[in-house]
């Protein structure tokens, strides 16, 4: 995840390997909500008969779950940390033709 | 006024009246949702919840078990319309964001709430759900549930040391 | 590990801004876009319907013109098909099996489907005075099998109900009601080019069938104000208005030489 720069680190583990978490803040959350458009469904729809990857959605879902990301960053360095740790994603489909892409974590602050 | 138009007109004045009443009401509503999110997360900020899978090594755990929170949210009928032509053209889905941040932060807040009362100092290892939960039909959405739950914990040390000063 | 309680910044995860515009804005290009869309289906089905001989139409469209198609149960209905026949045996070689079916409805109302099906409603028949009234309405929609309207407006019908359809599912919102394919069909008139074409076969046929016009134009004379007027003033407004028809009609009888009064016949009646 270097994207996001060398000074925020986010790990889906307990702590960051080789540094010290010295203070928590709670919970962060990323969400954004998507839905491809009629054209890129109905491909899928077509793709669906021979199955394989749906280039379309791998892309959108990409994009979306790194927006998701993005958002719980500035969440976490409103609060002041330089870390998220034991961040888990999750997605879901919550009406038709939308899903939301969801990270979330918890804020900390390592040295 | 052709008798077309005005046939055309009286059937869809429902549509409008809805749509006026879902943009109105359902504004007003998230608001106050909104303030009261934030005047109860002032509330219970002491309480920590974190989805560290083990208690941090200094605290002194005297006992703990699972607590959660949910709640069922749905769009009003103007954000569902807003949201149902953006399902046209794709993109951010702009009218399902504020309901999954409210959502869920709620769930948060209904989880702490079973946590403080069961008198746990703080919850860990919180897991957060998303289902969709469809109507009878099963084809159009109903309302979204968003659930949180985690292990509370009674600490014999109580996060004292933390405890914010005024204005922090 | 200090525990240091905050608050991350309120309003990361949505935005505040008001979604009017943006769904105007959608509101808008979709309607556009359904637009465009139905023009473009309405230029294939043009160019698609005069190439679809008559033999195929019952195959093509069988199946979804007898899902419209109304009890055909009705007693007295045998009557109306013998009708529609004698009439359409005025239009020789025309390929097709005419056969009426009655819709229980009080709104005078009378459509044409694929394959040679006539849907009369027991209203019109009802508010019918004589044969020769009835005989215009059955052979006005035999000029809309001759100038193959029906196939356009069904086409466009079926166009109009796929778009909603497939806008309804794709979105969740379901099918608005009064879109359905019955519904829409009903709904869509055909232009005035194509009633006029209709009603001046139509005016051949009858007076081919009678020898004269007499009654002939009855139906357009009623007051549409009258009971099951709403359906009535419906109906028409997707013909020309009935004095302007009349009018017409009779000029052009008269520029043939033709007879505008003569004995009417006793209308159809429907037992039960």
């Amino acid at each position: 995840m270097s994207e996001f720069g060398e000074k925020f680190t986010i790990s889906n583990t307990e702590n960051i390997p080789g540094r010290q978490v010295t203070e928590f803040y709670g919970i962060v959350t990323g969400s954004t909500v998507r839905a491809k458009h009629i054209g890129k469904d109905i491909l899928a729809g077509l793709k669906n008969l021979v199955g394989g990857e749906l280039k379309g959605y791998t892309e959108l879902l990409g994009e979306a779950r790194q927006e998701a990301l993005r958002r719980m960053i500035a969440e976490a360095e409103s609060m002041g940390a330089n870390a998220v740790v034991n961040v888990r994603f999750s997605t879901s489909s919550i009406a038709q033709g939308a899903a939301e892409l969801f990270a979330y974590g918890t804020a900390v602050r390592v040295e | 006024m052709n008798p077309e138009l005005v046939e055309l007109a009286i059937q869809f004045s429902p549509v409008a009246f809805l749509l006026v009443l879902g943009l109105v009401a359902g504004t007003i509503l998230e608001r106050r949702h909104f303030a009261d999110i934030r005047v109860r997360e002032t509330r219970f900020r002491s309480l920590p919840a974190v989805t560290f899978s083990k208690p941090p090594a200094d605290w002194a755990v005297d006992g703990c078990g699972l607590v959660a929170g949910s709640v069922v949210v749905s769009l009003d009928y103007f954000k569902r319309f807003a949201a149902a032509l953006r399902i046209i053209f794709g993109g951010r889905i702009k009218a399902f964001e504020p309901l999954m941040d409210r959502g869920r932060r709620e769930a948060i807040l209904r989880m702490k709430q079973e946590a403080a009362e069961t008198g746990y100092d703080a919850i860990i290892n919180v897991r957060l759900e998303t289902s969709r939960i469809a109507n009878a039909n099963g084809s159009t959405t109903a309302g979204v549930e968003l659930m949180a739950y985690g292990t509370g914990l009674k600490l014999r040390n109580p996060l004292g040391n933390a405890l914010p000063t005024e204005g922090a | 590990m200090r525990f240091q309680p905050k608050e991350p910044e309120e309003a990361i995860n949505y935005s505040r801004e008001s979604l009017v515009r943006e769904a105007a804005v959608l509101l808008f290009a979709t309607g556009l876009a359904a637009a465009v869309l139905f023009l473009i289906l309405g230029e294939a089905i043009e160019f698609a319907v005069p190439r679809i001989p008559v033999r195929w139409e019952k195959p093509i469209f069988g199946t979804l013109a007898r899902a419209l198609d109304a009890d055909d149960t009705v007693i007295g209905g045998a009557a109306l098909d013998e009708l529609a026949r004698r009439i359409a045996s005025r239009w020789p070689d025309n390929g097709y099996e005419f056969h009426v079916s009655i819709a229980e409805n009080s709104m005078p109302n009378a459509f044409a489907l694929p394959g040679g099906g006539i849907v009369v409603t027991r209203g019109l028949i009802e508010q019918s005075e004589s044969e020769n009234e009835l005989a215009f309405v059955l052979a006005h929609e035999l000029g809309h099998f001759h100038g193959r309207d029906h196939l356009r407006g069904f086409g466009r019908a079926a166009a109009f109900t796929l778009l909603s359809a497939t806008l309804g599912a794709a979105t969740g919102m379901g099918v608005p009601d009064g879109l359905t394919l019955a519904q829409s069909l009903t709904q869509s008139g055909f232009s005035r080019a194509q009633e006029s074409a209709a009603d001046e076969f139509a005016l051949d046929l009858v007076h081919r069938e009678y020898g004269h016009l007499g009654g002939a134009f009855d139906f357009f004379r009623k007051d549409t104000a009258g009971e099951g007027g709403r359906m009535a003033v419906s109906w028409l407004s997707t013909h020309p208005s009935s004095d302007d028809r009349i009018e017409r009609l009779e000029s052009l009888a008269r520029q043939r030489g033709w007879g505008l009064d003569g004995a009417k016949r006793s209308a159809v009646r429907l037992n039960q």
